[in-house]
């Protein structure tokens, strides 16, 4: 056997990498260790430093991926980033919360055309490293791999004239909105922290009043959607098929496909990997539902696909078809399932049946897109994890 | 090991699933050294037993600004595979398990695989030597090799491809989300 050298990442994602740290003013003792990473960081130095004194805490801010944790008690990252953290145990899911969002921007120097940047970019265009660039660098398919500069350095960052960055790292220069996914800064207390009541006495201040408005400077709120008419909502009626390896069925612990019937209602009882009202679906699962008469595409999403644990966005594969048979036709592939769903447990993504091109459908098959080595797992809710399937568009 | 049959019901299945024998285990070492590589036979009778070690390979979508030159890897069928509410495969990069996975689970019958191809956070290597990461759908129709073992000639996979070089960071040679990669699997 060869010994071949970890890349950068892999190196980063053991070692805990480069690291930024900051030490509050009124270090104590035993100050709360506080791991964000470098888009989120600095948004919320400031905030930190805003609620510390109320909250009572001293911290130390470290810049770097929150996971693995190390030594952190209180940690805020990206759906991307927290998922395996929030899902394996490692922070708590019920402390999981939602302090904003920081939207991408494409770079440009000021004047420069209209359109893909692959056009008219005459220097490499930077890009975050790391997890929570996935989306973004995955946007830049069609540049050439000569023309990307991938890199976790915040200066090269800021200091690039041609850039798709988080807006908290971007330069000097146009900043033109992105259709890349907002990062979605969640902050979670670590499972078994020493410190864990000044952590949650911190955070509790971070997420409250006087902590929103300091980051609110930087981070966006979250989106506000009106809840669903419940009255007019349409489930899936029944599972008309399903899989997941054995694996996957051997290590899951939520594995029935009947709680995708009917409404969102999957639920956090407390405690670790202690829930109701889902099904994961291991890697590459899927469950096929009948949603009880045909329905027609819409203007607009027709599908909702309720997806649930933890501020995970677990991406999520949609096919549909007008028999239980088959065929059936791609609607959306790997679509990061995590948008908030105010009043639920659980998150949503949202489906538009014209994308695959289908007409009608009836059925509807749901697959895992999250696709983890099942070996690999270090939780028993892996793959996505899906509460309930709902019809947005016009019945038949 | 597995071997597909077309299925036309849920009875059928329930007769297929009895006859789908299982391997006691992945059989040791990976081979050291090229070996020859069954071909589909002239027919390319569908089906044949998925058992053993394989080469992946897959190849960017055009769509992609990435180097097309396929990338490998030696896979081994798993002991794990099983028989759920369909019979499936399963293929691993390393059995004995490193830091680094890379695993395909699959439902195999009606002659066709589907399933997920995926890489863990730290990526794999190729037999190219490059750094892969890899979350997407794999499939595609399994024909009978010479040697009775089915053979993925002409897959697709949908979804994430990254690659980097030694030393680099995910992505550095590009990253693409595309649902027409080519995929193989063959016999060696």
């Amino acid at each position: 056997m060869s010994f071949r050298p970890l890349p950068l990442a892999a190196a980063a994602l053991l070692l805990a990498g480069r690291a930024d740290v900051r030490v509050s003013s009124a270090a104590t003792p035993e100050p709360v260790r506080v791991r964000a990473s470098a888009a989120l960081a600095a948004c919320l130095a400031p905030a930190l430093d805003a609620v510390a004194p109320a909250a009572g805490v001293s911290f130390v801010l470290t810049t770097a991926d929150p996971d693995p944790p190390q030594d952190a008690d209180l940690v805020v990252g990206d759906d991307l980033e927290m998922t395996r953290l929030l899902e394996g145990g490692g922070a708590e899911v019920a402390s999981a919360v939602d302090l904003g969002q920081v939207p991408w921007v494409t770079v440009v120097p000021e004047g420069s055309p209209r359109g893909s940047l692959s056009a008219f970019a005459v220097e490499p265009v930077a890009v975050l490293a790391g997890r929570a660039g996935r989306e973004a660098r995955a946007s830049l398919g069609t540049l050439a791999a000569g023309r990307l500069a991938v890199t976790s350095d915040v200066a090269q960052l800021r200091r690039a004239r041609y850039a798709l960055v988080p807006r908290s790292l971007a330069g000097a220069g146009e900043h033109r909105p992105s259709q890349v996914r907002p990062l979605v800064a969640t902050a979670a207390l670590i499972a078994g922290s020493p410190r864990r009541a000044a952590a949650a006495r911190f955070l509790a201040r971070l997420a409250g009043a006087d902590g929103r408005r300091a980051l609110g400077a930087c981070f966006d709120p979250m989106p506000s959607q009106p809840a669903p008419a419940r009255a007019a909502a349409v489930y899936a009626q029944s599972v008309v098929d399903w899989w997941m390896p054995a694996c996957s069925l051997a290590r899951n612990r939520y594995v029935d496909p009947g709680e995708v019937r009917g409404p969102p209602d999957a639920v956090n009882l407390g405690g670790q990997d202690n829930y109701l009202g889902f099904i994961s679906l291991g890697q590459g699962g899927y469950v096929t539902v009948d949603m009880g008469a045909a329905f027609t595409d819409a203007d607009g999403p027709d599908v909702r696909v309720y997806q649930t644990v933890s501020g995970a966005g677990e991406p999520v594969t949609l096919y549909a078809s007008t028999s239980p048979e088959g065929p059936f036709t791609l609607v959306g592939l790997r679509v990061p399932c995590g948008e908030r769903s105010p009043g639920l447990f659980s998150n949503h993504c949202d489906f538009d049946l014209g994308a695959g091109g289908v007409a009608s459908a009836r059925y509807l098959k749901i697959e895992d897109g999250e696709i983890y080595p099942c070996l690999a797992a270090g939780s028993v809710t892996e793959g996505a994890d899906i509460d309930a399937v709902e019809i947005l568009g016009a019945r038949n | 090991m597995k071997t597909a049959t077309p299925l036309a019901s849920a009875a059928s299945r329930a007769v297929v699933v009895g006859l789908v024998v299982f391997a006691a285990g992945c059989g040791g070492a990976n081979p050291i050294g090229p070996m020859p590589s069954p071909s589909p036979s002239p027919t390319a009778q569908p089906g044949g037993t998925i058992t053993g070690g394989y080469t992946l390979s897959i190849t960017p979508s055009a769509s992609c600004a990435m180097s097309r030159t396929p990338i490998t890897f030696l896979m081994m069928t798993g002991a794990d595979a099983g028989v759920t509410t369909h019979p499936g495969v399963q293929f691993l990069l390393d059995p004995t398990g490193t830091l680094s996975r890379f695993e395909l689970e699959a439902v195999y019958e009606s002659f066709q695989v589907h399933g997920g191809l995926g890489t863990n956070e730290v990526g794999a290597v190729s037999d190219q030597g490059q750094w892969v990461w890899v979350r997407a759908i794999a499939s595609g129709p399994i024909v009978r090799a010479t040697d009775g073992r089915g053979t993925l000639l002409t897959g697709t996979l949908a979804g994430y491809l990254a690659l980097a070089p030694v030393g680099g960071s995910e992505g550095d040679l590009g990253s693409c989300s595309a649902a027409d990669h080519a995929l193989s699997l063959r016999p060696r």
